[in-house]
């Protein structure tokens, strides 16, 4: 009699799971392909807000509101503003998850696309996790130098070492973009900016002086 | 709010929480450091089960058990089996560029409709959240309604990453001096501190691994002194004693090495100032591969 229960719960329990796995993925599925009609569809969500209160929406949007709130600041924190996020579940069981990520996104005016695979291996008192397969591209002018860098990163799978570098490389960027245009602003008849105050050329030329 | 343990996870406040050291910090200014929390609660809700229960009532307490949790499953089976399949009327309509509200619809229809929207939003936010963790290297969580918050991080060498923070770590010092004014700083310098440490501790193991022939004379648990005992090849073997130091704890390289050996001349040698170079410039396991496969040591 106890057997019986027991099988019929271990079979429940693997159904649940399936069940929720295809949920996962076709509701992924509805943010890649039509992303766009998706967040139409949430404004008029939000703004349905005169008349009745539908209490069985009431949680889920109050979970919503707090996981946009975290967001804001996670994207405060890292310096990192994510416009892309596209998760792929490969794996998943009781210790194991094994996952693809596409990540696009900006750091202040530097653009960025990256691509990697994550595994996480739940030990018994920790968690082991592996980044492979890393492929980043970077846009922008300031990036002229960065190129050797970024292939040093793909080879390491250091993701943290890259977001890190990409900040501190931003911050660079933005104070010796404000530089040049204090300087040129102060200085109009002598500093001249060629390719810009985003660039990394000044030019200096006292009309007094030859040269 | 009591945690509750639920196989090998922690769930608090809802967030599932692998079993990580945490720091919490109060908005009061204390800070609380849990080490292995999850294990600890874990271990004492493990005697506690053990502790109840008499054996003769234990069967058909049993019983009765399973069959609670069998309804329980079927109920959660039928409500997610429907779930799953308002969700695919939800992707059909969009795809088709069909209203979600039409005429003929039930009021209730709509309403489930509007709540598989909100659930593929939910699941685009988690995924959010899930990639700035793995590209920050931490996660935050508020406990208490926004009193404490809750801490955990991620470091990483070489793609890998696991964690635990030694007692060691002068946690004490980093949240004097930036906790109550920039709780951003705070988190920065932890997980630049966090991560340098792990590489140091990192290339400690490769080259015990990777490198037999070379002893490790002496670490310790900041990773801060390295002392290497290495065999130099030669018409007679001799043994060179390599003292890393790593005077600038956010950095995962030595910031001074030194070269010792009873004959003076092999570690006044240019080959050995260059090994000794090769120790400032590249992490310890690849710098001893290498002087290992350029023969100058065994």
């Amino acid at each position: 009699m106890e057997q019986k229960y027991e099988e019929e719960i271990q079979m429940l329990q693997q159904e649940i799971e399936m069940l929720e796995a295809e949920q996962e993925e076709t509701l992924r599925s509805i943010f890649i392909e039509h992303g766009d009609r998706l967040q139409h569809e949430l404004k008029s969500v939000f703004e349905e807000r005169g008349g009745a209160q539908k209490p069985t929406l009431s949680k889920l949007i109050t979970e919503v509101r707090e996981l946009e709130k975290d967001l804001r600041r996670q994207t405060e924190i890292n310096g990192i503003a994510l416009n892309e996020c596209f998760v792929k579940t490969l794996h998943k069981s009781e210790r194991k998850l094994v996952q693809q990520l596409r990540l696009a996104g900006h750091c202040s005016v530097l653009l960025f696309q990256v691509e990697f695979a994550v595994t996480e291996i739940q030990d018994d008192d920790a968690l082991l996790r592996r980044v492979t397969e890393v492929n980043i591209v970077v846009d922008g002018v300031e990036f002229k130098d960065f190129s050797a860098f970024v292939s040093r990163v793909e080879d390491t799978k250091d993701l943290l070492l890259f977001f890190r570098t990409l900040r501190t490389f931003s911050e660079r960027c933005e104070e010796r973009r404000q530089t040049f245009r204090h300087f040129q602003e102060k200085y109009p008849d002598v500093v001249s900016l060629p390719e810009g105050c985003r660039s990394d050329l000044m030019i200096i030329r006292s009309p007094q002086l030859p040269g | 709010t009591t945690p509750v343990h639920h196989q090998d996870v922690l769930t608090l406040n809802d967030h599932v929480w692998p079993k990580w050291q945490s720091i919490i910090m109060h908005s009061d200014g204390t800070h609380s450091l849990h080490f292995g929390v999850n294990c600890v609660l874990g271990h004492l809700m493990a005697l506690e089960r053990g502790g109840m229960g008499q054996q003769d009532q234990h069967d058909s307490q049993r019983l009765e058990m399973l069959k609670a949790r069998a309804v329980t499953l079927r109920a959660k089976r039928g409500q997610i089996k429907h779930q799953t399949d308002v969700v695919k009327i939800l992707k059909d309509k969009i795809s088709k560029d069909l209203p979600l509200e039409d005429d003929a619809a039930a009021a209730g229809g709509f309403i489930e409709l509007q709540k598989s929207v909100l659930t593929a939003w939910r699941m685009q936010l988690k995924d959010l959240q899930r990639a700035h963790h793995l590209i920050g290297g931490y996660e935050l969580v508020e406990c208490k309604e926004g009193k404490s918050v809750c801490v955990s991080f991620h470091t990483a060498f070489e793609g890998i990453s696991r964690h635990n923070i030694p007692p060691s770590f002068p946690l004490e010092s980093f949240t004097k001096q930036n906790l109550q004014k920039d709780l951003k700083a705070f988190l920065q310098t932890l997980r630049q501190n966090l991560n340098a440490l792990a590489a140091r501790r990192r290339q400690v193991c490769l080259l015990k691994e990777l490198v037999g022939s070379v002893e490790v004379m002496e670490s310790n648990q900041l990773c801060n002194i390295l002392v290497l005992m290495c065999t130099a090849q030669g018409e007679t073997p001799k043994a060179v004693l390599c003292t890393l130091e790593y005077g600038d704890l956010t950095q995962c390289l030595p910031t001074r090495v030194s070269i010792e050996c009873e004959d003076k001349t092999l570690s006044e040698s240019p080959q050995w100032k260059k090994n000794q170079s090769l120790l400032l410039e590249s992490p310890a396991h690849t710098a001893v591969l290498t002087m290992r496969r350029m023969g100058s040591i065994a």
